[in-house]
């Protein structure tokens, strides 16, 4: 079942927050989200997700240390990662990988292919059925 | 950082110094022993001379004294051998007598004098110095008394010699003891008299003797003092050179040592400066690259949302659109394109000024790099209606950097599908010389001539007023040619207005050799 499939969705802009729910609702996940890194390992805890987007450059906690915090908790190291990088700087998707993360989305995000990038995460062949 | 401060010839020099100067310093001690010894050997000449008078007059005493004896016993036995005795003891005062009348004359004859000296019983080796005591000492006093005293005895001894002669004319006359007995009578006086002139002669001499001994003595007494206050002098001016030249040595070397500590402060304190100065560019520079990325993203992330919307409009996702909505949605779509690749520009522009853009030297064929591009601009071209050639061999390996290569091809044929309102659009590219020559041709709307050189300038201002040769170019010609100047290549431009423009540039095939080669 395509609901069964839980996105943790990790980004403080409201508005960019409401896009990638846009486009994931249709999409056939369901979202939870939070608005910085230490929501981000709470609601983990709490709901044990089968996938993070995370976004990098946050308030509170950034996704780097947020990405390193869930990689060292047993329960949750197995939860894919995926950064959301503005690729401001070269470095950045190294650093995403350094701290953990599966790999990287850049950002403005290409609507058209961001749920078939995320099925591929998910190690499924395709988007599930509608 | 240290300096010689004198050379070591300069001491020397001082110190052990050229021969003409060693020889001034001894010249006043050289003359002093040579005054001292002339002196010596003079008095000593003197002294000599004067115990030949000396030793003279008791001959000359003596003689006299015989010569009376034997008048008195020539009176008594009227034997004519001690008449001779007589003549002979008699010749003694007479010789000398000879050599004194001729030494008072003005210009004597000497060897009339020595004569003289001679038949007076002196020592032949005595004579000399008698004769230079007489001529240069006869005006002084002591030696003048004696010569008057030497005078009285002659004087004396003249009358004796005419007694006597009395005498004997007496006795060859037969004379009896009644005659003879006062002319014997005056010889006693005679004798008499002439005893005390012969004490004053010798008295005199002695006196002169002691005198001159005395003078010597104080003369060598002197000329000792003055050896020794030369001697301190020059001592002293030796040492004080020496201590005025270690003097100038310590303040020279004070100074020097001055400057140098003033040297290594000044040096120290403008390595400060420097480090300073250069901390702050650092941090400036760390500051405006972190400015540059926190920008970047903050612009990202409205953008995410302006493009992530529009797409989902347009796509039919919230709903159906007019055609007129359509429109505009493809507007702001594509303003919000450009607005995102001017930040990627502007960013990749900010980090090859500070010099942190790496090149990739990894092995690609271009022909896949081209063959993405032609997918990229394929919405594009359908979109407008044009035709996109390309005409690139079936590969074309490299090794170089595949990001920055595809950067400038996609660049040039973006510019060229954006200018080309029909027609074709073409990319060209082949291996020549050990370069990838690569082309962009359209038939698009041309440059002007005189707008050609500012091609590639960021932004160029001319006439103090921003102006931009068409819209949408912004920074992508310049950003691929300074890609380019990174990557050992160049690019250039023909165009004909109204006809289409051709963009060409060249890397080399393997970045790797090439750079080797130019650092060799």
């Amino acid at each position: 079942m395509a609901t069964d499939t839980l996105v943790l969705l990790v980004e403080d802009n409201a508005v960019n927050r409401y896009l990638a729910r846009f486009l994931l609702e249709p999409g056939g996940f369901t979202v939870v989200t939070a608005t910085n890194g230490v929501e981000a390992i709470e609601q983990a805890r709490a709901r044990r997700p089968d996938l993070i987007l995370m976004d990098i450059q946050m308030p509170v906690m950034d996704g780097y240390a947020a990405t390193r915090a869930l990689k060292a908790d047993p329960s949750l190291q197995s939860v894919p990662v995926v950064a959301l990088t503005a690729y401001a700087m070269p470095h950045e998707r190294e650093q995403a990988l350094a701290a953990g993360c599966a790999g990287h989305i850049e950002k403005p995000i290409d609507t058209r292919n961001f749920i078939a990038q995320l099925h591929g995460y998910l190690g499924r062949a395709g988007p599930p059925a509608r | 950082m240290s300096v010689p401060l004198v050379q070591p010839s300069t001491l020397s020099g001082v110190f052990a110094g050229p021969t003409p100067r060693r020889l001034l310093v001894a010249s006043p001690f050289v003359a002093v022993a040579i005054v001292l010894v002339a002196m010596a050997i003079f008095f000593m000449d003197l002294l000599s001379a004067a115990r030949a008078y000396v030793g003279g007059e008791s001959l000359w005493t003596k003689g006299q004294k015989q010569a009376v004896q034997h008048l008195e016993r020539y009176a008594q036995t009227r034997a004519e051998a001690s008449w001779q005795a007589y003549s002979q003891a008699i010749a003694v005062p007479l010789g000398d007598r000879v050599a004194r009348e001729e030494l008072e004359k003005p210009s004597p004859d000497y060897e009339l004098a020595r004569h003289g000296f001679i038949a007076g019983a002196n020592h032949e080796d005595d004579i000399d110095g008698m004769i230079r005591l007489f001529r240069w000492f006869r005006h002084v006093s002591f030696i003048d008394e004696a010569i008057r005293t030497w005078a009285e005895g002659d004087e004396l001894i003249a009358q004796l010699i005419a007694t006597a002669d009395e005498l004997r004319r007496a006795v060859q006359g037969g004379a009896g003891t009644d005659t003879l007995a006062p002319l014997l009578q005056r010889i006693e006086d005679l004798d008499r008299r002439l005893a005390p002139l012969e004490v004053r002669f010798s008295a005199t001499l002695g006196e002169a003797t002691r005198k001159t001994l005395r003078l010597l003595t104080l003369v060598m007494i002197g000329m000792a003092v003055l050896l020794t206050v030369l001697g301190a002098l020059v001592a002293r001016r030796v040492a004080l050179r020496g201590a005025h030249i270690e003097e100038r040595l310590r303040v020279s070397e004070e100074s020097l040592r001055e400057a140098n500590e003033q040297l290594e402060q000044r040096v120290a304190a403008r390595t400060r400066e420097l480090r300073e100065a250069n901390e702050r560019l650092m941090e400036l520079d760390r500051l405006k690259s972190q400015f540059l990325a926190t920008m970047s993203h903050e612009l990202r992330t409205p953008l995410n949302s302006i493009l992530g919307f529009t797409s989902l409009m347009r796509e039919g996702m919230a709903g159906p659109l007019t055609a007129e909505q359509q429109r505009q949605l493809g507007f702001v779509h594509a303003s919000g394109e450009h607005l995102l690749a001017l930040i990627s520009d502007l960013l990749d522009l900010s980090r090859i000024e500070s010099g942190r853009m790496d090149v990739a030297l990894a092995p690609f064929d271009f022909a896949g790099v081209a063959a993405e591009v032609g997918q990229q601009m394929k919405p594009l071209v359908e979109q407008k209606g044009l035709k996109l050639e390309i005409h690139v061999p079936h590969t074309l390996p490299m090794v170089g950097d595949r990001r920055k290569c595809y950067q400038v091809l996609l660049n040039l044929t973006n510019n060229a599908v954006k200018f080309t309102e029909r027609g074709a659009v073409r990319i060209e590219a082949a291996a020549h010389g050990g370069k990838l020559a690569a082309s962009v041709v359209d038939t698009g709307i041309g440059i002007r001539p005189e707008q050609l050189r500012l091609l590639f300038e960021a932004f160029r201002q001319l006439d103090g007023t921003p102006r931009r040769l068409y819209e949408g170019t912004g920074l992508g010609l310049h950003l691929s040619r300074k890609l380019l100047d990174l990557m050992a290549g160049d690019i250039r431009v023909e165009s004909e207005f109204r006809a289409g423009s051709r963009f060409s540039f060249t890397v080399p095939l393997d970045l790797r050799a090439a750079r080797r080669a130019a650092g060799n």
